[in-house]
């Protein structure tokens, strides 16, 4: 295995403990604070449902490529250290 | 934890999991995973509806990390994916279609799951058998240094994709970021629109229909089929995602739950791209569709619907 995977698993594996902890904690907000407004809206507005559907997984989605392209040069620098 | 929208009860933590694996896949492989994703989330006790539409929903967020991801590394054709699009929604809809017709027949798990295995198992066996070809034929490039790995694709049927390539259709595309001078806008979308039926009619995304026809029947080398796959699959998972949730098919706290482990997951399947040679990535995905047939099978026979 050459020696820049390695450094590169290394990073990996210090990445994830840290990205759990940020998601459990993003999920519980989710799901305190959004869950019962989705539902109210799936089960009487759905156009408005199926917008707000597409649009939060590209938020996500973008939120979460921000968070994990900035941990993984942060655990990088770590293990070369 | 209760997800109020399906009236299921699912451990998130499973979830986050689940949406890890067929993340690494995606990175890796270019495909959104539904082959895995859709049977297990059925195992899970969602039902089947809400299992195409979640899937679907999850896909595209999970393809926003990876594709960023393989944009970076240069591996995204735009003009391509363009053009595939358009071939890909009209797609989309056909096999939709003729979803709803055969929901009409008693036999719609069953015509679905046969198609599926049939196509899972086919689209296994000759990845292996390419693959094992393209192995003795290319020894050379096992040799070569490691940057230039990642041009340099070989594939057994470079001479299909010259023989589609040099079709006299117009109008015609260069494709510089695929390295193709010259091809028929037709071959593109004909491609595009099968892959998009098979979308359509047998849920998720299809990358496992798209990205070998990318990489056989276009002549598109590997990693740049793995990143522009990724890339067309957020618009066309984003318009299936738009239809399911209207019709009532989608639990979005349960995609949003798995894409959190999808994120991530994707993140690295794409990174690990740049140390695997085109023909390893193609043999790595060879057992894939096998184990999502035999889910399929498993289901079938123990009167799970698909």
């Amino acid at each position: 295995m050459n020696k820049e995977l390695k450094t590169v698993l290394k990073a990996f594996c210090l990445e994830l403990p840290v990205y759990a902890a940020v998601v459990a904690l993003y999920l519980w907000v989710i799901t305190h604070y959004l869950g019962d407004w989705l539902a109210r809206l799936f089960h009487d507005h759905r156009v408005l449902y199926a917008v707000v559907a597409l649009a939060v997984i590209f938020a996500q989605g973008g939120l979460l490529e921000i968070t994990t392209r900035a941990l993984l040069p942060a655990t990088k620098a770590r293990t070369k250290k | 934890m209760d997800f109020a929208i399906s009236h299921t009860h699912i451990d998130p933590v499973w979830l986050v999991l689940l949406g890890f694996i067929v993340g690494v896949f995606g990175g890796v492989f270019g495909v959104g995973g539904s082959f895995l994703a859709g049977p297990v989330l059925f195992g899970f006790g969602l039902p089947m509806n809400f299992v195409v539409g979640t899937d679907l929903a999850h896909i595209v967020g999970k393809s926003i990390v990876a594709a960023r991801k393989h944009g970076l590394l240069g591996n995204v054709d735009l003009k391509l994916a363009g053009i595939m699009v358009t071939g890909t929604i009209a797609g989309v809809e056909g096999g939709a279609q003729v979803i709803q017709i055969l929901k009409k027949s008693a036999h719609l798990d069953w015509v679905v799951g046969g198609c599926f295995m049939f196509i899972l198992v086919g689209m296994a066996a000759f990845m292996a058998w390419e693959c094992r070809k393209t192995m003795q034929m290319s020894r050379a490039a096992r040799n070569a240094p490691a940057g230039s790995r990642r041009r340099h694709d070989f594939s057994a049927f470079r001479h299909l994709a010259a023989r589609i390539q040099a079709l006299d259709l117009p109008p015609h595309v260069s494709l510089p970021v695929s390295g193709i001078k010259r091809i028929s806008v037709w071959s593109i979308v004909i491609v595009s629109l099968v892959g998009g039926f098979f979308s359509g009619f047998l849920g998720g995304g299809a990358g496992y229909i798209r990205m070998p026809s990318m990489i056989y029947l276009l002549g598109v080398p590997t990693h740049v089929a793995v990143g522009t796959d990724l890339f067309e699959i957020i618009i066309s998972a984003g318009y299936g995602t738009l239809s399911h949730a209207l019709k009532g098919n989608v639990d979005i706290l349960i995609a949003l739950v798995m894409h959190t482990g999808g994120a991530i997951g994707a993140q690295m399947g794409a990174t690990l791209t740049q140390y695997l040679a085109g023909v390893w990535i193609r043999m790595a995905f060879v057992p894939l569709p096998l184990i999502g047939a035999g889910i399929i099978l498993h289901g079938l026979l123990r009167g799970h619907a698909l």
